[in-house]
């Protein structure tokens, strides 16, 4: 280790060596066991049913189900989106990657909180919601910052990051969730290899989102650009408690896709 | 006994001070310094002169939280212990948390430039404050009391691959956080 080195590393350990004692208290006391229960969590979120459960298994129609949720809120305002770059899983080279195919996340908020002169981002179109939507700057989420594990949803910071922005609590978020599928060596596989496999973990995913409640609607298996790895799109719209409870899921049990490397 | 009295007891320049601080906070003491040096021996020396490092420092200092004080100057007293190791052999425990701290300061070639000790500290307060309590818990269990990503994600009942992911998120993040605040070492 350089002198350099170490002389940054120690003024990093003694700066937060000095940081605030209620910060040290707080973390002393925090008990995990209150935070970490599912079935506490649970019932703390306003679940929220919305749709019948005809749409919510609709695929091919989940996508129109939430477009018309969307335009049919008049008095909302602009979703809010924010856009991370493609992950490009093992395999692939930069240019087989779609550049179009990205993870948005964003609010439908009903609340005055979305002023999108407010944070400077820029405005594109966004094809799938047809509207004008806010984008945020792609480095403020991107697929670096998420190394995902065997299975895990593909998601960001950004997720978190766009709720807690948010100060009205029943601010619905339109959320959109990439699920890729790797096998335990953390490759990712493609549909191709193993169908019949990937439609039934697809499948049980879904039935997972909808036993949780949450309003999500599986809307493509493989999308364009990344046609060769099993991938599964879910749209759909979620509270703050859900999303935040969602990106901390602490197993990711219910929306892990792992598939053991024997069965595949 | 309660954080007042022992403190009142180390201005009344009464031993029992040490004895009630052992007490109290010895094992929480110990812990981090094991959770740093990963040495029952060295741990129990840096216990040891923690308490007595307070017992020179109260009074004229009156801490506001003695549990806090305690552990801040254990993790001061551990580094100090290091240093005099590392001579020998790379110690895992801190070196590997020292490793990921790296990632989080921003480089600059200028060190006229360098930010003051207090200043970087009230940034890392800052950016605290800013995270949801879950994750700023997680940040401090893992960077100033030194548990390790395993035993923290047992705690948190994550996986250490997903634990890990979040550390190193909250680490960009709070590099990004310094970069805007132009906190540069």
């Amino acid at each position: 280790m350089s002198d350099e080195n170490r002389n940054k590393k120690e003024k990093i350990y003694h700066a937060i060596t000095e940081i605030s004692e209620k910060y040290i208290d707080e973390a002393a006391d925090y008990s995990f066991e209150k935070h970490v229960s599912r079935k506490g969590l649970i019932s703390m979120i306003p679940w929220k049913t919305v749709g019948t459960a005809a749409a919510l298994i609709l695929v091919a129609g989940g996508i129109i189900a939430l477009a018309s949720y969307l335009s049919g809120k008049g008095e909302a305002k602009e979703p809010t989106y924010v856009t991370t770059t493609p992950y490009e899983p093992t395999g692939l080279t930069p240019t087989e990657a779609d550049p179009t195919t990205t993870t948005t996340v964003g609010t439908d908020s009903t609340s005055d909180e979305s002023d999108p002169s407010s944070t400077g981002e820029s405005r594109i179109s966004d094809p799938t919601f047809g509207s004008d939507v806010k984008m945020a700057p792609s480095s403020d989420c991107s697929w670096d910052e998420w190394v995902p594990g065997p299975g895990e949803v593909n998601m960001c910071s950004a997720l978190v990051n766009a709720a807690d922005n948010e100060s009205d609590p029943n601010a619905l978020y339109a959320v959109d969730i990439e699920v890729i599928f790797y096998d335990d060596h953390k490759e990712a596989i493609s549909v191709e290899q193993y169908p019949e496999l990937i439609e039934e973990k697809m499948r049980a995913e879904e039935k997972r989102m909808i036993d949780l409640g949450y309003d999500m609607y599986r809307v493509t298996k493989s999308s364009c650009g990344y046609s060769r790895i099993a991938k599964v799109t879910f749209q759909g719209t979620m509270t703050r408690e859900q999303l935040i409870w969602f990106t901390s899921d602490p197993s990711c049990g219910y929306y892990m896709c792992w598939i053991p490397k024997e069965e595949a | 006994m309660e954080d007042k009295q022992i403190i009142e007891l180390y201005f009344a320049r009464n031993e029992k001070a040490i004895l009630e601080s052992q007490q109290k906070y010895g094992a929480f003491c110990r812990s981090i310094a094991w959770n740093l040096l990963s040495n029952r021996e060295d741990s129990e020396e840096c216990v040891n002169d923690t308490m007595h490092a307070a017992w020179n420092a109260i009074p004229p200092t009156r801490p506001n939280s003695l549990r806090a004080f305690l552990g801040g100057i254990t993790r001061k007293l551990a580094l100090m212990v290091f240093r005099k190791r590392t001579a020998k052999k790379r110690n895992d425990g801190i070196a590997q948390s020292l490793d990921e701290l790296l990632e989080m300061v921003p480089s600059s070639q200028d060190v006229e430039k360098s930010v003051e000790m207090k200043e970087l500290t009230e940034c890392i307060n800052s950016w605290l404050g800013s995270l949801p309590q879950p994750d700023r818990v997680l940040f401090v269990r893992r960077y100033w009391f030194g548990d390790t990503v395993s035993e923290l994600a047992g705690k948190a009942d994550m996986t250490p691959n997903r634990l890990a992911q979040k550390l190193f998120s909250m680490r960009k993040q709070l590099k990004t956080f310094l970069e805007k605040e132009g906190v540069a070492l």
